[in-house]
């Protein structure tokens, strides 16, 4: 049984954490969370392939609407909620249309510590504009993944765990590929480096395991240092031979904005009866 | 024998029966000739598969992986269990061998046996690759200068629908750019594959943005058959 109590709890850690980022100068300015800002004190998710109004390609707004879940049962890849699921590009501080060209909706400004980034509804970002294909999405190219923003912006704070039991494919700069025993690849990307102990190219891995913690890498140069060109956040893929019931499309990155709200529910619910207490405002530091 | 029976010939009849005897020789030697200076690469194995659409997957076999509590939004994805050519794989393979182009580093015959699927791995496989799996599936990573690369192949497909399908279809083989380097994803012998190539600094590597040299890179990997066929 739930106690009222820890229901309490968990309803006020579902709050929004906020913080701003400040550019790195003033420190950070921690916003408590209220309930005048309109954050929803429940789990509330926009639905599938329903991106921000004209950032998908060609000024669309529909990504995949199949609500098919391809990955039944994973475990949500942060290690712990709340987690938001949103745009980067799109989101406050991001770089919005001006990437893209003039027909594209601009960012709202602000940083990305911006109380509205770490709300609820999640949105589906899957298909997003992007330059490169991505086969399943309407217009053949888009992003071919989904951000997550974890509970604060704070860098190298934040773990990500294994989804499924399984083996650690290709460590990369940026990525990190999970061969899952149910036979796909996960990739996370944007991982601060070292990763947790153990984790390497071939390395058995159960599921719920720390891979690493989530950051904004994006590169790595010749001398060594790491390019930190995004925002706070975890871009997650799901890889996987697919087809449309009759033709065989390959092994590609599928739509999986359904397994990730079906997987954060059972996140909160395990949360729940775990009753976790947790500090309702962390500081935020940005690098 | 027969030599023995034959009578003394001259010049000519000698030059005329090793012209025939030649030509004979020759109809038959050329296609074994041209096979064992070139394999098929797997780009046109996957185009002549392919052609213009992607190939249907035939009698399937619908697989639960996995089960998982039923959620009350959403369907789960059919995952359907899909028929190998193995006579074309095996055909495939055969090329590889005459060609003289295996993998370097040889795949432990265990993992090969518990893979029940035709295995696509870079022929220069470096000492430092894994390859592993089960069944249905497989994963091979290596270790390049700049760059890893992994092949994944699966014989399980999710159901889920786009209207991108139809132009996934038409291009055949995709080559494409991901967050960090190139991918190319195709269907061959009925299964499912992709080759990443992940680059260790994929905004500085010029060849983390070509489309020639991913193409060259899955073209220069070999197929290997699994399952112990
Ligand atoms: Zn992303």
């Amino acid at each position: 049984m739930i106690k009222p109590r820890s229901f309490l709890l968990v309803l006020a850690s579902l709050f929004l954490l906020a913080c701003e980022s400040g550019g790195g100068g003033g420190g950070p300015i921690i916003t408590p969370p209220t309930g005048s800002t309109g954050t929803p004190l429940f789990f509330t998710y926009d639905p599938p392939g329903d991106l921000i109004d004209g950032t998908g390609r060609g000024v669309t707004s529909v990504g995949v609407t199949d609500t098919a879940i391809v990955a039944p049962g994973m475990r949500f890849p942060i290690e712990s909620g709340p987690a938001y699921a949103n745009s980067q590009v799109w989101g406050h501080g991001g770089a919005g249309g001006s990437i893209f060209g003039p027909s594209y909706p601009p960012a709202p400004g602000g940083t990305q510590g911006d109380a509205a980034n770490y709300s609820y509804p999640w949105k589906d970002n899957f298909c997003e504009n992007r330059g490169w294909n991505a086969p399943k999405c309407p217009a053949g190219k888009g992003h071919q993944g989904q951000d997550i923003r974890p509970s604060t912006c704070e860098v190298n704070k934040h773990w990500v765990v294994a989804t499924e039991n399984g083996r650690i494919g290709v460590v990369g700069t940026v990525s990190v590929e999970l061969v899952t025993d149910t036979g796909q690849v996960h990739r996370y990307l944007h991982l601060q480096r070292p990763l947790a102990p153990g984790i390497v190219s071939g390395a058995r891995v159960g599921k719920g395991q720390k891979i690493g913690r989530i950051s904004n890498i994006t590169g790595r140069k010749s001398d060594g240092s790491f390019v930190r060109g995004t925002t706070v956040h975890l871009h997650f893929e799901i890889w996987d031979g697919n087809s449309d019931g009759s033709r065989n499309y390959g092994v590609g990155p599928l739509p999986l904005y359904t397994s990730l709200v079906d997987s954060y529910k059972r996140l909160l619910r395990s949360d729940l009866q775990s009753n976790f207490k947790k500090p309702l405002v962390q500081p935020c530091h940005t690098h | 024998m027969v030599y023995t029976l034959m009578r003394p010939a001259s010049h000519f009849s000698i030059k005329m029966t090793c012209f025939l005897a030649l030509s004979f020789v020759f109809q038959f030697l050329t296609p074994e000739m041209a096979l064992a200076q070139s394999a098929p690469t797997i780009s046109q194995l996957v185009a002549a598969e392919n052609r213009g659409q992607a190939p249907a997957i035939g009698k399937t076999q619908t697989v639960a992986k996995q089960l998982a509590a039923p959620s009350r939004d959403f369907r789960q994805a059919r995952q359907v269990r899909v028929p190998i050519d193995w006579a074309a794989a095996k055909k495939a393979t055969i090329a590889y061998q005459r060609a003289g182009r295996m993998p370097k580093a040889a795949l432990a015959q265990s993992v090969m046996d518990e893979i029940a699927m035709p295995i696509i791995v870079p022929e220069k496989m470096p000492a430092n690759g894994h390859v592993f799996g089960k069944d249905y599936y497989y994963h091979a990573i290596s270790r390049h200068d700049g760059y890893s690369v992994s092949v994944h192949g699966t014989c399980v497909l999710s159901e889920i629908r786009s209207p991108g399908d139809k132009k996934a279809a038409a291009d055949g083989m995709q080559i494409f750019q991901t967050e960090d380097g190139m991918a190319a994803s195709f269907s061959l012998f009925g299964a499912a594959y992709s080759v990443m190539m992940v680059c260790d600094d994929p905004a500085g590597d010029s060849r983390c943005k070509s489309t020639a040299f991913m193409k060259k890179l899955v073209d220069s990997m070999v197929v290997q058959i699994g399952g112990g066929k």
